[in-house]
């Protein structure tokens, strides 16, 4: 879904257009992004949904022109404020990532140094450290108690949670315009889970930057996102208001993962696994990537990509769909 | 893909690996085959002039008791090969079952075995050289046993590491609930996933082997006169590197290129059993 | 059929003269009937694993009781083999990369003494259960995905039709819509075979969908233990609400003061 221009009149934060990705390291080759178009207003929440192989960690990080060594872009271009990602300068690319772009990764220990206190880990757009006393304020922004141990603290000391925290006071220090978070939560206990959530939206809301959660968790996305985009073999299959969606899937794939999900289900209630494996991504499909696992497939899905189309509000790539028909009233 | 056509892999996309393969493979060859040529015997006293130029007899030319360079540098390059791989399969496999059955079957064993290794390994290893010919006396069997003794701990280590990884896998669990034998467990499980790391690591002791051979040749502490090493080579050529310069650098290029080539050869393997790169 | 009774399991650390000691779990009592699965959840450091690796007879309480129809669990895999099998997490390391599946799914019923003929037998029917075909047999890990190598650990759970199974995070590391697969699997397999299970996780949900009975677990401790059915609806324990609050079971309370 193109929403070209936001409701004041200005471009879109982020706009990503027939985005192509190919992965190639020794003989092997992976598509793993197959023109993915997308784009993201200031100050927008917007979830992007998929299983492993889906492509939704290979968009997130094409965001920041990170796509380097085995990957390389074979299509499509990605804007990220006002600048191209893929043929910008070095410099504008530093500029980019230290100034607009925070990212924030599943795993704490990776982006805190091990070897370096708390109150050591925080650097500067020019490169130097940054005083303790800005240090505590950004720490105090993402809520941590008793700060003064924190900063004295090691990575390892510090709990997931904390160590989230951290990290995420370190992608927000420079007041970004565009936070990335990719599976910010799973590797933390459920009963975290949902503080660091809250703690997200809040930062989003309060600083006006717009906030990419990237994640597996359909549910989480549902609450804390206001749009969501759902991929499926490296392509945006679904993409529209995060609860409308979840109520009233209109891509196949969209329902059956939602089906799939336990803690819907009522008592003796059913999920259901969504039979077969995803597709290797070779190469590039000349049909849909879902059809062989959909109950829904027509005589097209297996010979035509879908494209994507719009109604109501809602973007989907789906034979099925664009005529008219939903996932749901499929079902019988 | 067996080992074979891994190897084969490695070969074809490392060039580093490829050349040093090919090096060891030559002068292998070269020793296996040379000695079909009428090159002359390596202790054939008098075959030439004392310190005699390359000639069609003796294309090395002759060292100082007029014995044919090549044919030496044959002999030596059998021994080197020799005394190292020998000496480096018997220290390699003993490491490997002490350091598998110790580091699985108790702690207790475990951290005796690692000790015990820790002190072997901060031995210097000339000086356990010199020791041991102090006891032995000097010889073929002498060098064979120091260098299993300086390469044996560093193989007890490598194991160790590899069977702790292996120790902590979910297999190994499951193993263990179905009640299999701990003999058929090692066998079995631990064996076949430990054996890469061995090998690997016997490679780079082979080169470690050679320098040290070479180096008690070289103090008259290791092969003993007439018989060639090419430790001993440089030994018999260092005095009169005014006159004949290359009875120490012919000898000192192979000593060289088989140490590094082995080496190399190691590092090309081991990316084979420590991938690093994932997409 | 499988009984924990005021089990506790302390870890030692530090030095003879001064050794420091964490209760790892404490006083945890439960029972599991035949073909029933008890859920055990927790978060991190909540004992569950312990306890897991007490009922898989690795680790020996060191006070209380656990036994297997009567029997201590304690080195149970040596003494009854085929009795008890696991479901661990790693799909990664579930299996040996040097074996066929077949050969490893095999494995537990080398103690039985049968013949290699009869093994190949065993290996294929118990696969053709899993949904994986018999070519699976002659593959190696490496050529599996997620999915199906948690079923192939499955086929080797079940091939000796064992009394018990625990499983442990056994879908913790797969897709949504395949974990929701396996856990219909299970529950399927445990209908036909009847084997006692429990299910250890740290996912409300998975665990609330598959188990009959779950215990939670907080800091050593198992501090409820209901129906499965009953975690459909707010319980009354406060941290066992806030679990199901952060595991999207029920609506979060907002009049409840923060966590």
């Amino acid at each position: 879904m193109t929403n070209n221009k936001s409701e004041l009149g200005e471009r879109p934060l982020v706009n990503v257009e027939d985005l192509t990705v190919i992965f190639e390291a020794r003989g092997n080759i992976v598509h793993a992004l197959d023109t993915v178009t997308l784009s993201i207003n200031a100050g927008e929440r917007i979830g992007i949904v998929g299983e492993s192989g889906s492509g939704k960690s290979t968009l997130a990080l094409a965001l920041g022109g990170h796509i380097q060594g085995a990957g390389r872009r074979s299509g499509g271009s990605v804007d990220v404020v006002a600048t191209d990602v893929f043929t910008a300068s070095p410099e504008a690319l530093g500029r980019l990532r230290r100034g607009h772009l925070g990212y924030i990764f599943q795993n704490p220990i990776g982006t805190l140094d091990p070897t370096r206190k708390v109150s050591r880990q925080f650097f500067g757009t020019d490169g130097r450290p940054i005083s303790e006393a800005r240090i505590a304020n950004v720490l105090e922004q993402v809520r941590l108690d008793d700060i003064p141990r924190v900063l004295k603290s090691y990575p390892h000391e510090l709990s997931g949670g904390m160590a989230q925290r951290v990290a995420i006071a370190m992608a927000i220090e420079h007041e970004p315009r565009l936070i990335i978070a990719d599976e910010p939560t799973s590797a933390l206990d459920a009963s975290v889970r949902l503080q660091i959530l809250d703690l997200l939206k809040e930062i989003s809301i309060r600083s006006g930057a717009a906030l990419i959660i990237v994640s597996h968790d359909l549910k989480a996305v549902r609450s804390y996102c206001e749009r969501v985009a759902v991929m499926y073999a490296g392509r945006i299959v679904e993409f529209g208001d995060s609860k409308d969606v979840f109520s009233e899937p209109s891509h196949p794939y969209t329902a059956a993962l939602i089906r799939a999900i336990p803690g819907e289900e009522g008592i003796d209630g059913e999920i259901r696994g969504i039979r077969g494996n995803p597709p290797l991504l070779t190469k590039r499909l000349e049909a849909c990537a879902f059809a062989e696992r959909c109950d829904h497939a027509l005589d097209e899905c297996w010979r035509l990509r879908p494209e994507p189309t719009l109604q109501n509000n809602r973007s989907v790539s789906c034979h099925l769909a664009s005529r008219g028909i939903s996932a749901r009233a499929a079902e019988g | 893909m067996t080992w074979v056509s891994r190897v084969a892999q490695v070969l074809r996309e490392d060039r580093i690996a490829l050349i040093s393969f090919s090096v060891i493979v030559f002068l292998l060859l070269v020793s296996l085959f040379l000695p079909l040529l009428p090159i002359g015997q390596p202790d054939e006293v008098g075959y030439g002039p004392r310190i005699g130029a390359p000639s069609w007899a003796a294309l090395f030319g002759t060292d100082h008791l007029g014995r044919p360079v090549l044919a030496r540098l044959v002999q030596g390059l059998q021994m080197t090969f020799l005394l190292s791989t020998v000496a480096v399969l018997i220290s390699g496999l003993l490491g490997a079952i002490v350091g598998v059955a110790t580091t699985y079957l108790h702690p207790f064993a475990d951290e005796s075995a690692n000790r015990i290794a820790d002190v072997m390994f901060s031995f210097p290893p000339i000086l356990l050289g010199i020791l041991v010919v102090a006891v032995r006396g000097p010889g073929i069997v002498t060098i064979m046993f120091v260098i299993s003794l300086i390469t044996f701990p560093t193989m007890l280590r490598v194991v160790r590491a590899t069977t702790l990884d292996v120790m902590r896998r979910d297999f190994i669990v499951v193993s263990e609930i179905a009640g299999t034998s701990v003999i058929k467990r090692l066998l079995i499980h631990f064996t076949p996933n430990v054996a890469e790391t061995v090998a690997v690591q016997m490679v780079y002791s082979i080169s470690i082997g050679m320098l040290v051979e070479s180096g008690m040749s070289f103090l008259y502490i290791g092969v003993q006169a007439p018989t060639a090493s090419l430790g001993a080579l440089l030994r018999d050529g260092v005095s009169y590197i005014a006159v004949a310069p290359w009875l120490i650098f012919i000898p000192g290029i192979a000593i060289s290129a088989l140490i590094l080539s082995t080496n190399l050869l190691g590092d090309g393997l081991r990316r084979l059993v420590d991938p690093v790169d994932r997409v | 059929m499988i009984h924990l009774d005021h089990v506790s399991v302390r870890y030692r650390s530090g030095m003879p003269w001064a050794r420091t000691y964490t209760d790892a779990a404490r006083e945890a009592s439960f029972s599991i009937p035949e073909g029933s699965t008890l859920g055990l959840v927790g978060e991190s450091g909540s004992g569950k694993s312990t306890l897991g690796k007490v009922c898989l007879g690795l680790l020996r309480p060191d006070s209380g009781q656990a036994e297997l129809a009567g029997e201590p669990m304690y080195g149970i895999g040596r003494r009854r083999p085929g009795t008890l099998a696991a479901v661990l997490q790693h799909p990664e390391w579930s299996f040996n990369p040097k074996l066929t599946i077949g050969r490893s799914i095999g494995e537990p019923l080398w103690r039985t003494g049968i013949t290699r003929d009869e093994e190949i037998k065993a290996v294929a029917s118990i696969l053709e259960r899993v949904g994986l075909s018999e070519d699976y047999s002659s593959r190696l890990p490496n050529e599996l995905s997620g999915g199906q190598r948690q079923r192939a650990s499955i086929a080797r759970a079940l091939v000796t039709t064992p009394k018990f199974v625990v499983f442990d995070e056994a879908v913790s590391a797969l897709d949504v819509s395949i974990q929701a697969q396996i856990l219909n699997l299970i529950k399927e397999l445990q209908n036909q075979i009847r084997f006692a299970a429990l299910f250890i996780s740290h996912d409300l949900a998975a665990v609330r969908y598959l188990a009959h009975e779950i215990a939670v677990m907080s800091q050593g401790e198992i501090i409820a233990t209901a129906p499965a059915k009953s975690f459909y609806s707010p319980m009354a324990d406060p941290y066992v609400r806030r679990l199901q609050e952060a595991s999207g079971l029920i609506e979060v309370d907002k009049k409840e003061p923060g966590l």
